[in-house]
């Protein structure tokens, strides 16, 4: 068994890397022998990890959120026919999952947003307390989730 | 061989510097992120009570023509393109190596994300000044 460690995300031993220890190496075989970062799959999955990857992908989705956002205005503005247009295609099944989906990312993004913020001013960041923060961003960006579509569904 | 050989590690990195540019990114993604939580939750809860209300189209054109949503919902667009764009510039640096990819990419992407800042707020501004 091995004994159960904390991983942060992006950062490894750096004794684990191929790198040449001896002083007195010259600079072509430090050159030749340069640590290579390792490669996604040798990481082991960590909460942070996980975290850090869903704040990007988040991110990117709701860049295109941004734009369903835009459509809704256009649409609004254009004339009632185009709302209607837009309402039909919100309400379809593919629609509402893809809404859903957008208020989970708005919710993680805000929510791990302000978990990064926090980190800014130089605190949270002891592992235990990573890890804890990083689960509870991901367990209140469901429960939001599922609130909202809760109330969606239940007014 | 070359004089590369020689060259001490500052050497070999001077020229190739950074943009200079790196901390003020950073801040403003992170001023953009702040001024985004308010925003963000004000217009989300704001969708929440006009769908459980049952709001038709006129009611969220009557919404939008309140002088101070018309403001907010302009300040909040401004904010979340700019804030995308900045933020997904560094999405484009990290996977997009090739220096002629990377600039084209993301001289692109900035234009469709000012586009969509520009294109939302005249609808915004479309909709509180009709008739």
């Amino acid at each position: 068994m091995r004994p159960k460690r904390l991983y942060l995300n992006g950062h490894f031993n750096s004794l684990d890397c191929p790198v040449s220890s001896s002083p007195s190496d010259t600079a072509t075989k430090a050159a030749r022998s340069r640590p290579l970062s390792p490669h996604l799959q040798i990481f082991r999955f960590s909460i942070p990890m996980l975290t850090s990857i869903l704040h990007r992908i988040t991110g990117v989705a709701l860049v295109g959120g941004s734009f369903v956002l835009l459509w809704w205005l256009v649409a609004l503005a254009q004339s009632p026919e185009a709302y209607g247009t837009f309402v039909t295609i919100a309400l379809h099944p593919l629609g509402q999952i893809c809404l859903a989906g957008w208020t989970w990312a708005f919710f993680y993004q805000l929510l791990n947003g302000v978990r990064h913020l926090v980190y800014d001013t130089g605190t949270g960041f002891k592992l235990k307390t990573t890890y804890f923060t990083g689960r509870l961003v991901l367990v209140l960006s469901v429960i939001a989730t599922a609130a909202s579509w809760w109330c969606f569904y239940n007014h | 061989m070359t004089d590369t050989k020689i060259a001490s590690p500052l050497a070999k990195a001077r020229g190739h510097g950074s943009a200079k540019s790196g901390t003020e990114h950073w801040w403003m993604v992170k001023v953009t992120s702040v001024i985004l939580i308010p925003l963000t939750l004000w217009f989300f809860l704001n969708l929440m009570c006009l769908i459980s209300t049952g709001a038709v189209y006129e009611d969220v054109i009557a919404w939008i023509q309140k002088p101070y949503v018309t403001g907010l919902m302009i300040a909040f667009l401004a904010v979340n393109f700019y804030h995308a764009a900045i933020g997904g510039v560094e999405v484009i640096l990290d996977y997009v190596s090739h220096r002629g990819a990377q600039v084209a990419s993301i001289m692109l992407y900035n234009i469709l994300c000012a586009a969509g800042g520009l294109a939302s707020i005249i609808a915004v501004l479309y909709i509180a000044f009709r008739m």
